[in-house]
């Protein structure tokens, strides 16, 4: 249950080194008991806020608060104890034992010569616990593996003791399942001892599994701020990085997870246009098809709630579509035809035709007329598929003298050549 | 107890055992003969416990003149520039790093060569030259750190390249000198090659409290050398004052590595590998590292001091050259030995 | 080219011979330790201010003495002091031959020329007799309490100053006023005789040619023996020369030692010294080095064998 006071609050916060500032104006708080990820493509602050929030970079505008107090007004002794850093990775220069590495991160409450109470060994056992490196308590560090060496970097500043933990892309060089222990104490960590967690992430599914809010940066200022199915959005993905893809809820969790199958970029790689005339789920593998090859797909007139407008919904095509069950009205019919014109092939798909979406047909017989090159889909003969009293058959034949035919999917897709 | 502690007081013990032999071995070496029974019993007597034992005249002086004044200033500038080394490779986070790399002892040789060849040599019995290389040192070491400091913040590569390129600097000024020197070449040589024909016991008097100023600012610097092993970025975040802790490590290296070149001349090697050998021994942690060190690096200058005066007696080779033939092959192991690391972690 | 080999080669005996007619003068008038060193006529303590500005006070009159130079070492046993030589500097101190056997306490340091302090504290002594450098050692030694007085002879009066205040600080002062009454007739005579003088050139190292300055003892000793070295001009006391300044200035005898030339025709056969007039006139003299560079009693025998030398028929 996060509390209602902010323990780490950056407040308008302008940073750089020394040209112009690689954050501006960036406000974000993170209460006790919460788990904030901090995302983003590279090269848009994220890094730089860690290091102002953790008083290795002093900010030109604004203010950083930890606990209420200005780290940067605090001695360094001071400030380690409200807040502590996971880096990426430690390269030590010398050789030390995981338990001595471990140790360090007792440094805020060691006098200077001082081994350390009884208290502090205690407290570095149980990081090295919460991490899973207590079996390696006397290895030296530069012999473990990359995955090892970033639990012992987490059991240091767990060692720490801070309110406040800040968390610079953890999972970077571990296995999936030791992402999960990761993630996991973190989760603890917040929810059990009500520290306040700002982890950078940059795997989105991860943030969105792990995080309670999300803070999304793009080029040094802050976009968005919120739930993660809030945040996680195929607009995020496509205005923030430039990808296109699906974001839909893991059916368990409910949690919002990118769809790697569908993300190609927002530029088609090969300038191709394609129309295509569907429904009733006839066209919505060769709009994949379609898409898989390059083409940048437009669809019309669809009807909405039909399969295929689900799917171009989905993949965000340009599409003309009308009410269920109404016909097509002029303005549609207008919009459909212009598709059709700046299209350079325009595919009609084996589709049940009837009043509602006769005129279809009526737009395609009229691009192909213009010399608009024309693809006729024709798995399922014409004479199973009218329902418009005979009008689509006659239609589609006068199609047929103008255009290419194909009697399968395949067919059609490889004579698009 | 901590782990490896009956280990690690055993190491320390031998190398006590170690320093008060070879100590007690170099005292009784050298043109004439003198046993180390004698030598034991000498100094018993002179610390008022014990009679007077039946040596010549001769002998008395010869060890209390010549050669316990000599091998204890070997002791002193072997500790000093053996701390140094610690210090330095603490700062640079390197394990090859060495006292010279700030350019201290080329600023202490271009201060003494300077003295001697403006005629200088004989202001203050000779302690001119001294002074002006340990002034020397110390101008150059503040130099070096002025040009790679931005404000408050000091970039530790920066201080490195800036070490080499004024030592290139002073190289030159250095070769500058010497081609105007008549028969003080043969001092000049002294400072390059490093030696410790000392006068008596002045030279111990005033580099030894310098040596003792340096060893306890370092003791205070153990834990803040510890947690640099992290990186200065890691070492902030744990709180400790990266700022000031740089400052007064190449303030206290450039005084122990400055009073050592001041009495001794250039003596490399030393401060780069016996903090090395040692971290090999008992490892990384400077509580344990530094009073290994304070142990080892007297009992190897001692020892480099003692094969110089033996190998081509009567004639002595110059100390630097022996502590460079040591260490010279020494370093290359260790390079091969890193190169092989590196690459097999990579 | 034939006559000027012989009459080179005459040159050669003529100069060996009187080195050996001379070496036997030497023993016989200044070498052998004649007049004991009794009646002194110091009283100690005695003061002085040596050639290195130090002012050293002798106690008592010195009975273990260390020399740290060959020349040194000469003006002890001329004084009749050979017995309490406890110490020499090295294989050079060569004479007289006695002087082989005593102990060498030279060798060390890091370039081999310094004293060996602890032989040299080993050996007690209570006089340590020098000549110029060596300051840090020699600084080493006197805060041993061990007397160090330097002397350094800068020219043939210089140098008889040197040996009274040898026998000063020995107490050996009749000894010294021989030696130096005799020094003195004999370099007289020699100079009397040089009434034609000659240009001349000394060399002392070659390769690269090295000579003497006008300030040099050797130098006074050329002058004295009635020849004009060609290097009055010279801006320091052991110049390098170039052989084509040589043989501009075309000096009329070139004199070297053995210690530098092997042979008058070795130093005609140089690259480039054809040109210089002394060679191709063949007056090409080797005198022993010993005699004209250790400022010490047998140096009035070097004068003579220059003299004899510059003199001699055929120039």
């Amino acid at each position: 249950m996060p509390s209602p006071e902010p323990l780490l609050e950056l407040e308008h916060v302008s940073a750089g080194y020394g040209g112009a500032p690689v954050v501006r104006d960036v406000t974000l708080a993170v209460s006790g008991g919460e788990v904030v990820g901090l995302v983003g493509p590279n090269g848009s602050g994220k890094t730089t806020l860690v290091r102002v929030a953790s008083r290795a970079l002093r900010p030109e505008g604004g203010s950083v608060r930890v606990a209420g107090r200005d780290p940067y007004a605090a001695s360094g002794r001071e400030a380690a104890r409200l807040l502590a850093v996971v880096p990426q990775d430690i390269a030590p220069a010398f050789s030390f034992s995981v338990l001595e590495t471990v140790l360090m991160g007792r440094t805020p409450y060691l006098p200077a010569w001082g081994g350390g109470e009884p208290d502090d060994w205690a407290k570095a056992r149980a990081a090295m616990l919460a991490a899973s490196v207590q079996h390696l308590a006397d290895r030296p560090v530069e012999e473990l593996s990359g995955g090892e060496r970033q639990r012992v970097v987490l059991a240091q500043a767990l060692a720490q003791d801070a309110p406040v933990l800040v968390l610079d892309e953890p999972t970077t060089h571990l296995d999936i399942r030791h992402v999960l222990d990761v993630l996991s104490i973190v989760r603890r960590l917040a929810e059990r001892d009500g520290s306040a967690v700002l982890a950078v992430l940059h795997d989105l599914n991860l943030a969105g599994a792990v995080c309670d809010r999300i803070v999304a940066l793009h080029r040094g200022e802050v976009v968005t701020d919120g739930r993660p199915e809030e945040v996680i959005t195929s607009g995020l993905l496509r205005s923030v990085y430039g990808v296109e893809a699906e974001v839909v809820p893991d059916e368990a969790t409910g949690h919002p997870t990118v769809r790697l199958g569908a993300i190609r970029t927002t530029t088609s790689v090969s300038g191709r246009r394609a129309h295509v005339v569907g429904g009733a789920g006839r066209a919505a593998p060769l709009i994949r098809r379609l898409s898989e090859a390059g083409y940048d797909v437009s669809v019309g007139v669809l009807h909405e709630s039909d399969t295929d407008a689900t799917v171009a919904e989905r993949l965000n095509l340009a599409r003309v579509s009308v009410p269920a069950f109404s016909a097509i009205d002029p303005e549609s019919a207008a919009g459909c035809a212009r598709l059709m014109r700046s299209a350079d092939v325009v595919i009609v798909c084996d589709v049940p035709f009837g009043p509602g979406n006769l005129e279809n047909l009526r737009l395609a017989l009229g691009a192909a007329e213009a010399g608009i090159r024309t693809l006729l889909l024709d798995q399922v003969p014409i004479a199973e598929r009218d329902f418009s009293g005979g009008e689509a058959t006659a239609l589609w034949g006068q199609l047929r003298e103008i255009a290419g035919v194909a009697s399968s999917y395949d067919g059609l897709i490889s004579g698009l050549g | 107890m901590r782990p490896g502690a009956r280990r690690y007081r055993r190491v320390l013990l031998v190398l006590s055992v170690a320093l008060v032999g070879s100590a007690l071995l170099a005292v009784s070496v050298g043109a004439v003969a003198i046993s180390p029974g004698s030598v034991v019993r000498l100094v018993v007597w002179k610390l008022g416990l014990g009679p007077r034992p039946n040596v010549s005249r001769a002998a008395e002086v010869i060890v209390f003149q010549l050669r316990l004044p000599r091998v204890a200033l070997a002791m002193v500038v072997g500790l000093a520039l053996a701390v140094a080394g610690t210090l330095f490779q603490g700062l640079f986070r390197n394990p090859l790093a060495d006292p010279a790399i700030i350019g201290v002892s080329s600023g202490a040789a271009l201060g003494a060569i300077a003295v001697i060849v403006l005629g200088g040599g004989t202001v203050l019995g000779g302690l001119g030259v001294s002074a002006a290389a340990f002034v020397g040192g110390l101008l150059t070491a503040f130099f070096v750190y002025r040009l790679a400091r931005v404000g408050p913040a000091v970039n530790v590569a920066t201080l490195l390249l800036a070490g080499i390129a004024v030592a290139a600097v002073i190289s030159a000024a250095m070769s500058l000198f010497m081609s105007f020197a008549g028969e003080e070449i043969r001092s000049i040589y002294f400072w390059l090659l490093g030696g410790l024909s000392s006068r008596g016991w002045t030279a111990i008097e005033i580099v030894a409290p310098l040596a003792l100023l340096g060893v306890v600012g370092t003791v205070a610097l153990v834990r803040d050398l510890n947690l640099m092993s992290l990186g200065e970025e890691r070492a902030a975040q744990l709180g400790v004052d990266t700022a000031r802790f740089k400052r007064r490590a190449v303030a206290l290296g450039a005084l122990l590595a400055g009073a050592a070149v001041s009495v001794s001349g250039v003596i490399g090697f030393v401060g780069l590998m016996t903090p090395h050998v040692m971290r090999l021994i008992v490892g990384s942690d400077h509580r344990r590292l530094l009073p290994a060190v304070l142990l080892a690096g007297p009992t190897f200058l001692v020892l480099a001091d003692l094969v110089s005066r033996v190998v081509l007696a009567p004639q002595e080779l110059p100390l630097g050259a022996v502590t460079a033939l040591i260490g010279g092959p020494f370093f290359l192991v260790l390079l091969r030995r890193e190169r092989r690391r590196a690459s097999a972690v990579a | 080219m034939r006559p000027s080999r012989s009459s080179l080669g005459a040159l050669l005996a003529l100069a060996l011979l009187l080195a050996a007619c001379s070496d036997d003068g030497s023993t016989s008038s200044t070498g052998t330790p004649s007049a004991s060193p009794s009646a002194t006529a110091v009283s100690f303590p005695v003061t002085v201010v040596d050639d290195d500005g130090v002012e050293v006070t002798i106690p008592a009159e010195p009975q273990r003495i260390v020399t740290f130079a060959p020349s040194m070492t000469e003006i002890v046993y001329a004084l009749g002091l050979g017995d309490r030589l406890v110490g020499v500097s090295g294989p050079y101190d060569d004479y007289p031959p006695e002087a082989k056997d005593v102990e060498e306490v030279g060798g060390a340091g890091e370039f081999g020329v310094d004293p060996n302090i602890e032989t040299v504290v080993s050996l007690e002594p209570d006089l340590f007799l020098a000549i110029s450098g060596g300051d840090q050692w020699k600084a080493q030694l006197r805060d041993l309490g061990i007397s160090v007085v330097t002397l350094n002879a800068t020219d043939f009066v210089d140098l008889l100053g040197d040996i009274e205040t040898v026998g000063r600080i020995t107490g050996a002062t009749a000894a010294a006023n021989t030696v130096v009454t005799e020094m003195r007739s004999r370099a007289d005579a020699v100079t009397a005789q040089a009434t034609e003088r000659v240009t001349c050139f000394f060399e002392v190292g070659y390769p690269p040619l090295f000579t003497v300055g006008p300030n040099t003892f050797v130098y006074d000793l050329l002058e004295r023996a009635g020849c004009d070295p060609v290097t009055a001009d010279a801006a320091s006391d052991y110049p390098e020369w170039s052989v084509d300044a040589l043989v501009a200035d075309g000096p009329q005898v070139y004199i070297a030692t053995p210690d530098s030339a092997r042979s008058p025709q070795a130093i005609a056969k140089r690259p480039g010294f054809e040109g210089i007039r002394a060679v191709a006139d063949g007056n090409v003299i080797l005198v022993d080095g010993d005699l004209v560079t250790r400022p010490g009693p047998r140096v009035v025998d070097g004068l003579e064998q220059l003299s004899a030398a510059l003199h001699a028929p055929g120039d």
